[in-house]
């Protein structure tokens, strides 16, 4: 790593101080809320507490039902999440090279980008019923919209020079588009994937909540309507877990592939 | 035969338009092969409006530029390679294929490409950067590596848009120097654009002085010294009679488009 690297982006001391300042203000909300629920001040039946999350998280990593379920989910993300991000990636290259396209049909992509796309729920239940292929639809519709603009945005960066150069070395079509157009994107490609996966596992996720009978959204739900509050917030802990972790795995892959930006 | 003629050229943008602009009026020229010819002239008096056009980037709107006695449609590198201002170097792309992605976007194989782009970075003295990427590199070196580029298509004739305009006095010498050497053992024609009267001079076989907007060819001036030159010729009493000269016109052109540009907006009102 070269010395302007290190002079742009913040010390390693900082970093660590600010990981440091996380985990303490966590642990804090941890001990206050296990606090309180002993004394009685939080009603442990309806809020649980940290030791009891704990506690069922362990059982749950064992627990058949919650394994199926996990599984469920994850196909159905994976699933999700690459129809709408592939579907969002082609649309999103064809409006940033086709201005007719583009005017045609972009203006409804932002339209869906604008509503609150849970009005669409009811109606993908109707079109695909109460399994699976809804929480899929629902999650494919939002990774799609979301992919879709954010590689619009990435061709719209790639500089006229550019192209302009293109021009001058008489490049045809394709060796411009791998050599100019798509590395000139790809910040905005990468941000297209990252949204991708958030929201093809938040669409899945949330119509699992809300209308399917399958996954971890089911499950949470099931057991928040038992009163099985420890399970539904170890459930939701465990989701929040992965979704960090991937997080954390995609920037990595995302600044290692554009490492010729700093 | 010259290498490339400009026969009454005229060329506007957005022609039936209301914002139709004659950027280049009636303009003559002809390029010898290996001649460095340098063009100097107001800001936007339509230089590289003539440049793109003598490289195919522009349509003439009217009139005609013939590059080995054939007509100019689109840009053929091979012949006529541009070196941009900006230097316009792929950030995405190591040192390396940056200097060979002129070749590749003309259709060699990766092979060609990379081993010419290694000759080249070489000859422009930045063998041991192929590696980086264009971030690492100052202005200089990065606009040797465009000149690189241009270099591996072989071509007959360089066409360079204020190639130091973005550089520093001392690194403009420098590297000044160092081209003139490459370009003399290259033996490409070079047209460059310049706002500096000292390059103008010090780099030409031929001075094209252009008028104010609608741009035509005010005068065109022959400097006899032979080339590579060292720096001394700047001390002549030649070089200084010609800058003084340069000078002079210029400035009646500025003038000229400064007057010009108060009467049509004094109409405006
Ligand atoms: N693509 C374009 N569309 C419309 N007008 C243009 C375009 N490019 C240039 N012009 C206009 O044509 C005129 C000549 O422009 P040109 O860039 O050729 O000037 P120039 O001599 O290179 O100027 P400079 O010294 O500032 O680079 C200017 O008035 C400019 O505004
Ligand atoms: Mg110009």
């Amino acid at each position: 790593m070269s010395s302007t690297t290190a002079a742009r982006t913040e010390p390693r001391s900082v970093a660590r101080a600010a990981l440091w300042l996380r985990a303490a203000f966590v642990l804090a909300v941890l001990v206050l809320w296990e606090v309180l629920a002993e004394v009685g001040v939080v009603d442990e039946e309806f809020a649980s507490r940290p030791s009891a999350v704990f506690q069922a998280l362990g059982h749950l990593a064992v627990d058949s039902q919650a394994l199926g379920a996990a599984g469920e989910t994850m196909a159905a993300f994976l699933t999700a999440f690459a129809i709408g991000t592939g579907a969002g990636i082609v649309t999103g290259v064809v409006f940033g090279l086709n201005r007719l396209l583009r005017d045609a049909y972009f203006p409804i992509v932002m339209v869906l980008m604008v509503v609150p796309k849970s009005v669409f729920l009811p109606l993908l239940v109707l079109f695909f019923g109460l399994g699976a292929t809804a929480g899929i639809a629902f999650g494919v519709l939002l990774a799609f919209v979301h992919v879709t603009v954010n590689v619009v945005a990435g061709l719209d960066l790639v500089e006229q020079k550019f192209y302009d150069v293109g021009r001058a070395y008489g490049a045809r079509p394709t060796r411009l588009f791998l050599d100019v157009i798509l590395p000139g994107a790809a910040p905005g490609i990468f941000a297209g994937i990252w949204h991708g996966i958030r929201n093809g596992f938040v669409g899945v996720v949330i119509a699992q909540l809300f209308v399917s009978t399958n996954g971890i959204g089911y499950l949470v739900r099931l057991y928040s309507n038992n009163f099985q509050i420890d399970n539904a917030m170890a459930l939701t802990l465990a989701m929040a877990a992965l979704v960090i972790l991937t997080g954390s795995l995609w920037s990595r892959l995302e600044s290692h592939l554009t490492r010729w930006r700093d | 035969m010259s290498l490339l003629t400009v026969d009454n050229l005229t060329v506007k943008y957005g022609v039936d338009t209301k914002d139709e602009l004659l950027a280049c009026h009636e303009i003559d020229l002809t390029i010898e092969g290996g001649e460095f010819v340098t063009i100097i002239g107001p800001s936007g008096c339509g230089k590289s409006t003539l440049l793109h056009t003598m490289g195919g980037l522009i349509s003439p709107t009217d009139g005609a530029v013939r590059f080995d006695g054939v007509p100019v449609t689109k840009p053929n590198p091979r012949n006529a390679a541009f070196v941009f201002q900006d230097y316009s170097l792929f950030p995405w792309k190591s040192v390396e294929e940056n200097a060979g992605m002129g070749l590749r976007f003309a259709g060699a194989s990766k092979a060609e490409a990379m081993s010419q782009a290694k000759t080249q970075l070489e000859f422009v003295g930045l063998k041991d950067f192929g590696e980086r990427y264009p971030r690492a590199l100052s202005g200089g070196m990065q606009q040797r590596v465009a000149i690189a580029r241009a270099l591996a298509l072989e071509p007959k004739l360089l066409l360079m848009d204020e190639p130091f305009g973005a550089l520093d006095e001392q690194t403009r010498r420098n590297l000044g120097t160092d081209l003139s050497r490459i370009l003399g053992e290259a033996g490409q024609a070079v047209v460059m654009i310049t706002h500096s009267l000292d390059e103008a001079i010090f780099w030409a076989d031929r001075i094209v002085v252009m008028s104010a907007r609608p741009g035509r060819i005010a005068e065109e001036i022959t400097v006899e010294t032979p080339r590579p030159r060292q720096l001394e010729f700047m001390t002549t009493k030649r070089f200084q009679d010609l800058r003084v000269h340069l000078f002079e016109q210029l400035e009646v052109h500025q003038r000229d488009a400064a007057e010009r540009d108060a009467s049509s907006s004094a109409a405006v009102v």
